[in-house]
């Protein structure tokens, strides 16, 4: 064990002792039912990241080449005290295996958003940043047998899956003013500011912690940052003051990244997806229907000839719509009925190169 | 007895999507909110009094106006807050989506958010917190009760959380 090692365990050790009154010994007994032969006992979270207080958890997976069988995407609970410890038990090839999916996922050019879990479940970028930054607490360090460097891996997926993230809520942020309904360009605007600002501080190599340390990051760690998030932290009320919110939005961001991120900039490389959505009529009666969903939308007429217009495809882009087209088609995903898709990723390439620069 | 006046499938999908929004996730927040306002984390407290705000502005939505289906996470607080723009729980949604610069980490903020919920469970009922002790097991059961309601409508997509539910064949 080196010396970085040692002393990131202390540290570890010390918060526990000092939020919970609880020894890692103690969290090492009570898993120990857990643990099949030489396992790694790994703990990542805000606790292991020097982030937390005395309400966080403490995330372990016990991993390892000869674990028996997984335990399920649900942690198991453990209660110590105040301490409440999730595990997760899992086997090294089932580790490896994503790792290995999140190496093809960054060689292709497909787009990875969500792949990885969208912004309400994040198991599994949270479980490659677990492995990859985690301390080791007991047993041997994790070696991937299949993938380069779990470190580099988990950084570049986590870029590249915030950028991707930004770029879908400025265009979406844009979609929304467009369409006069201020909250929803807002809300996507301070969301594209934050994605923009997790996947720069990821690739600055520092591990995922989930929007809600954002804040206390940009005043600990990525000082230089702090003031780009300040005029987005409260949002805007009404029209006039959401578009000149939005409009900074993308300034800030674009000066942040050097990629465009005006609205037809941003429509070249995304579509519409119909879902299965269908026009039904009857008499003058003209209904969209989602029998999937369970959901149908009276159409006037304007809005069933701008359904028309588009065609019997399963997408269409979203460049080159008309205005009445495109008001539809926003409307039908802001009720989550029809899609907003990427035709292509976003590699990190072209989102860090101003910051490398 | 009461006649649900709307299809079953829809009362129960939504019913049950907004218990599970009150469940773990809006337990977690109120836990995240306590501890941050306890270690003076403002930033923090700030995030996460916004993030209960708008699970509870999508469960007054499904709980009251029955809309289906929740659009994707980045239009669903705008989504939920246009249909209780007029409901004093959906006003205070809003603000605290919004934020504002004199939201500090401090009790008042709990006590207000704590408010936020306790409203919502009026309208939602009562979840225990499977983040406690003693609300894990009820929490457990709860959902499996909730599955085999979903599952009795015919829905394909219960309201556990996909990374829960992967590779279950109860739940798709």
């Amino acid at each position: 064990m080196t010396t970085a090692e040692a002393g990131r365990i202390q540290t570890l050790e010390q918060r526990v002792k000092d939020f919970h009154g609880v020894d890692l010994a103690e969290v090492l007994d009570v898993i120990e039912y857990l643990r099949d032969g030489e396992d790694s006992i790994l703990v990542g979270g805000s606790l292991a990241y020097g982030l937390g207080n005395h309400e966080s958890d403490l995330d372990v997976v016990v991993a390892g080449p000869a674990t028996g069988e997984s335990s399920s995407r649900m942690p198991l609970e453990h209660f110590i005290e105040s301490l409440r410890v999730d595990v997760w038990r899992l086997h090294q090839d089932e580790i490896d295996e994503l790792f290995e999916r999140a190496e093809r996922g960054l060689a292709s050019d497909a787009p990875l958003l969500g792949a990885f879990g969208h912004v309400h479940e994040q198991a599994d970028l949270k479980l490659l940043h677990r492995v990859a930054y985690g301390v080791v607490i007991d047993g041997p360090a994790l070696m991937p047998t299949a993938t380069g460097d779990y470190g580099d891996v988990a950084r570049r997926l986590l870029v590249r899956e915030y950028a991707e993230r930004m770029r879908h809520a400025l265009y979406v942020a844009q979609l929304a003013l467009a369409a006069r309904r201020p909250q929803a360009a807002a809300m996507n605007a301070r969301f594209g500011v934050e994605d923009a600002l997790q996947a720069l501080i990821a690739g600055r190599g520092l591990p995922f912690s989930d929007n809600k340390w954002l804040q206390l990051r940009l005043e600990r760690d990525v000082p230089d940052l702090r003031d780009v998030y300040r005029p987005f932290a409260v949002l805007p009320d009404g029209l006039k003051l959401t578009a000149e919110f939005v409009a900074a939005a993308i300034a800030a961001v674009e000066a942040l990244t050097g990629l465009e991120l005006g609205l037809d900039a941003l429509a070249a490389d995304a579509s519409w997806e119909r879902g299965d959505l269908r026009l039904h009529r009857a008499g003058a009666l003209r209904v969209l229907l989602s029998e999937g969903q369970d959901v149908a939308f009276e159409l006037d007429a304007a809005e069933a000839d701008a359904w028309e217009s588009l065609g019997e495809e399963e997408r269409w882009a979203c460049a080159g719509r008309t205005d009445a087209e495109s008001r539809l088609l926003f409307g039908l995903y802001a009720q989550g009925v029809a899609g907003l898709v990427w035709l292509r990723g976003l590699p990190a390439c072209e989102f860090e190169s101003n910051e490398e620069g | 007895m009461e006649a649900i006046d709307r299809g079953a499938r829809r009362f129960i999908w939504c019913r049950g999507q907004a218990a599970w929004l009150l469940g773990p996730p809006a337990g977690q927040w109120l836990e995240d909110l306590r501890g941050a306002v306890a270690a003076g984390q403002r930033g923090l407290a700030r995030h996460v009094s916004r993030q209960l705000a708008e699970d509870c502005a999508v469960m007054l939505a499904l709980t009251l106006c029955y809309r289906r289906p929740v659009p994707e996470a980045n239009m669903r607080g705008a989504w939920a807050l246009e249909q209780v723009a007029d409901h004093p729980v959906g006003r205070e949604c809003w603000e605290l989506i919004r934020a504002p610069q004199e939201l500090v980490a401090d009790e008042a903020l709990v006590e207000r958010c704590a408010e936020l919920q306790r409203r919502a469970s009026e309208v939602v009922g009562t979840v225990p917190n499977a983040l406690t002790p003693e609300g894990y097991f009820p929490a457990m059961g709860l959902a499996r009760e909730w599955l085999a309601l979903v599952n009795a409508v015919g829905e394909e997509k219960g309201f556990l959380p996909d990374e829960w539910s992967r590779g279950s064949d109860a739940n798709g």
